[in-house]
């Protein structure tokens, strides 16, 4: 045998191994971090908006929002707007949770006050 | 009572409709289960109607208020009902409704709107004369059933945000509905008036969110028209109806700015189509409105009804 040709096996054959490891290798999404919720203004009238902003990072976010017990929650992505009702005066607090693509979640809540 | 009247009975009562005027509320219809009478043993009769509702003015107590979060709210509503007589004195009835859209359009900047669809409640309902007097042309009715949410869950947009309560198909609890019905024939005359009671109880979501407790009156005068021109297919009739609701709560607290007190007008025409279908237009007119705190008034509505009967 020529001892010559093994070295060219070797090189023609190492895409293909090197392909089938990183096939076999699952992706590494980057890790959720929900830093930070905040909004514009804690304190607001009714009939007043209000931007809310969540900063996260990660890969493949979701944002989910809702308000409770009042208010309506207008847009989407990282982030909203909050619009206070007449029937929301008071404490009313904004819920958001993240998910990512490694199937993780978190989720922040700050508090709207609607006053008179 | 003849059938031709049995059936302008239950194309003028199928959809009382009403204006959840909540707080920030869009409008919302009841699809009413209200043939008023019984069915004879082993009929069916088949009610749709669509309605359109809409609501652009908000309101303090009974004034115009300035508030303008929301420019307008409207809906699309679709509503089947069947009914079965298993007897001569007992129907039972079982209607459903489906929103093609329940919006919000908020005066904001960008502009933005906030959009509910889906089925809403089933409502299912036993109807039991309870007095027939044919020689005075008397008739009183009862009837008592359950309503039954299609989901118990609220909806959330394509954009994973929740929807307000005021856009949702169904509050996603369970309720109690209770009626009564009075009709009064003048044959000679051609006039016929009917008044109807209904009460809606409902017990709190999931989230404990309850309805407030909902009374209708209507006040009905039909005058079937005898000129050779309407070839005696045509009826017009005018309703008189109150809405009254107590406060919503949640988690046990009244919600400020629920409940209010409503005065309607609709006139309606009725039309016979070879003998069997009719078919009836609704103008639903608010004339009075009252409210608990801020809340968004209902403005002009319409309904279109078909209805007809089969004999098994």
């Amino acid at each position: 045998m020529n001892y010559k040709v093994i070295p060219l096996f070797i090189v023609l054959l190492a895409p293909i191994w090197a392909g089938s490891c990183s096939k076999d290798e699952p992706d590494e999404p980057g890790e959720l971090v929900f830093q930070s919720l905040v909004a514009e203004k804690d304190t607001i009238a009714p009939g007043e908006t209000v931007k809310v902003t969540a900063t996260a990072t990660g890969s493949r976010l979701e944002y989910h929002w809702s308000a409770s017990p009042f208010g309506d929650i207008l847009g989407s992505g990282a982030e909203v707007t909050y619009a206070a009702s007449p029937c929301g005066v008071g404490t009313n607090r904004i819920s958001c949770r993240i998910t990512s693509g490694s199937a993780r979640e978190e989720t922040k809540t700050i508090d709207i006050v609607v006053y008179e | 009572m003849s059938k031709k009247w049995t059936l302008l009975i239950a194309g003028v009562f199928c959809c009382i409709w009403y204006t959840r005027a909540q707080c920030l509320s869009s409008v919302n219809p009841v699809g009413g289960t209200d043939n008023l009478l019984v069915l004879e043993k082993g009929t069916v009769r088949v009610i749709s109607f669509y309605k359109f509702g809409q609501g652009n003015q908000y309101y303090e107590g009974g004034n115009r208020s300035d508030f303008d979060l929301i420019s307008r709210a409207h809906y699309n509503y679709l509503s089947l009902i069947g009914s079965y007589g298993l007897t001569n004195q007992l129907t039972l009835e079982v209607e459903s409704g489906y929103f093609f859209n329940k919006t919000q359009d908020y005066n904001t900047d960008p502009a933005y709107s906030l959009t509910g669809k889906g089925l809403a409640n089933a409502v299912v309902l036993a109807k039991h004369s309870l007095l027939t007097d044919h020689f005075n042309r008397f008739y009183i009715t009862g009837s008592a059933g359950v309503k039954i949410p299609f989901s118990r869950e609220l909806q959330w947009s394509e954009n994973h945000v929740k929807l307000p309560v005021e856009v949702q198909p169904t509050i996603g609890a369970f309720g109690a509905v209770f009626s009564a019905s009075l009709v009064k024939e003048q044959s000679g005359t051609g006039m016929r008036y009917f008044f109807t009671n209904r009460v809606e109880t409902h017990a709190a979501n999931k989230e404990d969110y309850r309805l407030g407790t909902s009374v209708y009156n209507s006040l009905y005068i039909s005058k079937h028209l005898r000129q050779p021109v309407f070839k005696d297919n045509w009826t017009a009739i005018l309703q008189i109806r109150n809405e009254i609701r107590a406060h919503d709560t949640v988690e046990g607290k009244k919600k400020e700015s629920s409940g209010s007190i409503l005065f309607f007008v609709a006139p309606q025409l009725n039309y016979v189509l070879m003998d069997d279908w009719y078919l009836s237009g609704i103008v639903d007119i608010p004339v009075y409105q009252h409210f608990n705190g801020t809340q968004l008034g209902a403005g002009v509505g319409f309904t279109f009804i078909v209805s007809k009967t089969f004999e098994m």
